[in-house]
C-alpha cells in the first residue's frame, strides 16, 4: 500500500521532478570539466551546485507542487488527509534531491574536489566528510521548508518562486552583512561557498561555521510545523488558486 | 485586418490582468521589505541614496539607485512573467485564441508589453520612493522628473531583455526549471566577479543589470570603471536587439507549433 502510494505520487509529479536534480548536477559536471580545461580549480563551483543551486531547485519545485493542486476539491473529500499527501510529496522531493546531492558529493570527494570545511588538526576519516555534508543538508532542508510555507502562504507558484529566488540573490549580494550580523546568522544559507570555507579552518572559524549550519537546520525545522499548520485549513487551501 | 487595435486590446487586457494579480503585489512588497530590511538595516541603502551626496552629482546618485533596483527587481519581473504563456495552455484558451481573427504576432506583443508594463509599476514605485529620499536630502524637487531618464536608460532595457526570455523560454521549458535557472543566470551573467577565472558574461556589455549605462552614460564611478557613453549605448542597443530577436523566435516557434497541431 505504502509503495503503491509512493509510486503513484512519483508518477503524478512526472519525470521532470526526478530528472531535474540529475540534469543540474550533469550540468555542473560539464562546467567543472570546462574549468579543469581552463586550469581553474572547479571545487568551489561544484560546492555552489550542492549548497546553492540544488536547494533552490528543491524549494522552487516544492512551492510549485504544494501551492496549487488541480484536484484540491477532490483531495479534500477523500478519507486520506490532504496534509499527509502534501507531506509525502515533500518527503519524496526532499529525499530524492538529498540522494542526488549525496551521491554527487561522494563522486566529487572521489575526484578529490571536495570543498568541505575541516578543523585543524584534522579529524580521522570519515568524520570530516560526514560533518561536511551539513554544507548542503541544512540549506536543502531550509529551502524545502521555506518553499512549503511560502507556497501555502501566497497560494501562487510565481510569487513563492520569486520570493525564494529573491532570498537567494539577497544572500549573495549582502553576504558581508550576513557574515557580520548576529541576527542574520541563523538564516545565512551559503557561507561555505560564498566565504570560501572549504579546506582546513581554525577551531574558532570551524565552530562558527558549525553553529551556523545547526542554526539554519533549526530554523528550517521550525518552518516545517508552520507549513503543516497552514495545510490544516481547508478554507485557505481552496482560496487563491483560481486567481492565478 | 488591421492588427494594431488587436495589439492595443491585448495589451490593455494583459496589463489589467497582471496589475490586479495579488501575486504581483505580494511579491513586490515582500521583495522590497527583504531588501530594505537587510540592505537598509545594514546601512547599504543609506550609502546608495545619501552618502557623500554633496560631493556627487544628482545624476550619479540616481544612476546608483537605479542600478541597485536593477540588481534585484528584474528577478521578480522574470519569475512573475514566466507563467503567462503556460497559463494560456493551462486554462485551455490557446486554441480559442487561435480561432480568433487577431494575429498571433499582435497577441504576443500585446501580452509582452502588457504584462511587462504592469510588472514594472511596483518597481517604479519603489524607485520613486528612493528618488523622493534623494530629493528630500538635496532639497530639490526637480530630482523627481530628472529621475525618469536614468530609469528608462538603466532599468528598462534589462527588463525588456529579461521579459522576452521569460516568455520565450517557458514555451519550451518547465516553468519552475526556468525560474531557478534564470536566477542562477542572473548571478552568473551579471554579478559574478571575473577574478575567479570562471567564464562569464558579467562585466561585458551584454549585462541586463545596466552597469555600462550607469557608469558609461551617467558617470557613476564605481560600478563599471572605465565604461564609456558609447559602450552604454551599445549595451542598450544589444539588449534591445536580442529582446527583439527572442520575441521573433518565439513568434516563429508558436506559429510552427500551431501549424503542426
Amino acid at each position: 500500500m505504502f509503495s503503491d502510494r509512493f509510486w503513484y505520487e512519483l508518477k503524478l509529479m512526472g519525470k521532470r521532478v526526478t530528472l531535474t536534480p540529475i540534469l543540474v548536477m550533469v550540468g555542473f559536471a560539464a562546467i567543472a570539466a570546462l574549468l579543469h580545461y581552463l586550469k581553474v580549480d572547479p571545487a568551489r563551483t561544484l560546492s555552489a551546485g550542492l549548497e546553492m543551486i540544488l536547494p533552490l531547485m528543491a524549494g522552487v519545485v516544492i512551492s510549485a507542487v504544494t501551492s496549487q493542486d488541480q484536484a484540491i476539491e477532490l483531495q479534500l473529500t477523500v478519507p486520506r488527509k490532504y496534509h499527509l499527501t502534501v507531506m509525502r510529496r515533500l518527503a519524496i522531493i526532499l529525499g530524492w534531491t538529498a540522494i542526488v546531492t549525496l551521491l554527487s558529493s561522494i563522486i566529487i570527494a572521489l575526484f578529490n574536489l571536495g570543498f568541505i570545511p575541516q578543523v585543524t588538526p584534522a579529524w580521522t576519516n570519515p568524520l570530516p566528510f560526514l560533518v561536511g555534508q551539513l554544507t548542503w543538508i541544512a540549506t536543502l532542508l531550509w529551502y524545502v521548508a521555506a518553499g512549503l510555507v511560502l507556497g501555502l502562504l501566497t497560494r501562487s507558484r510565481a510569487a513563492s518562486a520569486a520570493l525564494l529566488c529573491g532570498i537567494w540573490i539577497v544572500e549573495i549580494v549582502f553576504k558581508d552583512l550576513f557574515g557580520i550580523s548576529a541576527w542574520l546568522k541563523p538564516v545565512f544559507l551559503f557561507p561555505t561557498t560564498l566565504f570560501a570555507l572549504g579546506g582546513p579552518l581554525s577551531q574558532t572559524l570551524f565552530n562558527n561555521w558549525l553553529d551556523n549550519r545547526l542554526e539554519v537546520l533549526a530554523t528550517g525545522l521550525l518552518l516545517l510545523p508552520i507549513g503543516w499548520l497552514l495545510l490544516l485549513s481547508p478554507e485557505r487551501l481552496l482560496k487563491g488558486s483560481s486567481e492565478e | 485586418m488591421n492588427q494594431f487595435p488587436v495589439f492595443l486590446g491585448v495589451l490593455r487586457y494583459e496589463f489589467r490582468m497582471q496589475i490586479r494579480r495579488p501575486a504581483l503585489w505580494i511579491t513586490m512588497a515582500l521583495f522590497t521589505l527583504l531588501i530594505i530590511g537587510i540592505g537598509g538595516g545594514g546601512g547599504i541603502l543609506r550609502v546608495d541614496l545619501l552618502q557623500n551626496a554633496e560631493s556627487r552629482s544628482l545624476l550619479n546618485l540616481l544612476a546608483q539607485w537605479a542600478f541597485r533596483i536593477n540588481t534585484f527587481f528584474p528577478i521578480a519581473v522574470g519569475v512573475l512573467l514566466a507563467d503567462r504563456l503556460p497559463r494560456d495552455r493551462r486554462t485551455k484558451t490557446e486554441e480559442l485564441f487561435a480561432t480568433a481573427p487577431g494575429a498571433l504576432s499582435a497577441r504576443l506583443l500585446g501580452k509582452y508589453f502588457g504584462t511587462m508594463l504592469a510588472t514594472l509599476i511596483p518597481v517604479l514605485i519603489v524607485y520613486i520612493a528612493g528618488v523622493g529620499l534623494i530629493a528630500y536630502d538635496a532639497q530639490n524637487a526637480l530630482v523627481i522628473p530628472l529621475s525618469l531618464a536614468p530609469f528608462a536608460v538603466i532599468n528598462l532595457p534589462g527588463i525588456l531583455f529579461v521579459s522576452a526570455f521569460s516568455l520565450a523560454c517557458t514555451s519550451i521549458m518547465w516553468t519552475p526549471l526556468f525560474q531557478f535557472l534564470f536566477v542562477g543566470y542572473w548571478f552568473w551573467g551579471n554579478l559574478l566577479e571575473t577574478r575567479f577565472g570562471i567564464p562569464t558574461l558579467s562585466r561585458t556589455i551584454l549585462t541586463p543589470i545596466g552597469g555600462y549605462m550607469a557608469s558609461g552614460i551617467y558617470g557613476e564611478p564605481f560600478i563599471q570603471q572605465g565604461a564609456t557613453a558609447m559602450q552604454g549605448v551599445e549595451s542598450i542597443a544589444l539588449l534591445l536587439a536580442i529582446a527583439a530577436l527572442v520575441m521573433s523566435t518565439l513568434w516563429g516557434l508558436l506559429k510552427w507549433q500551431q501549424a503542426s497541431q
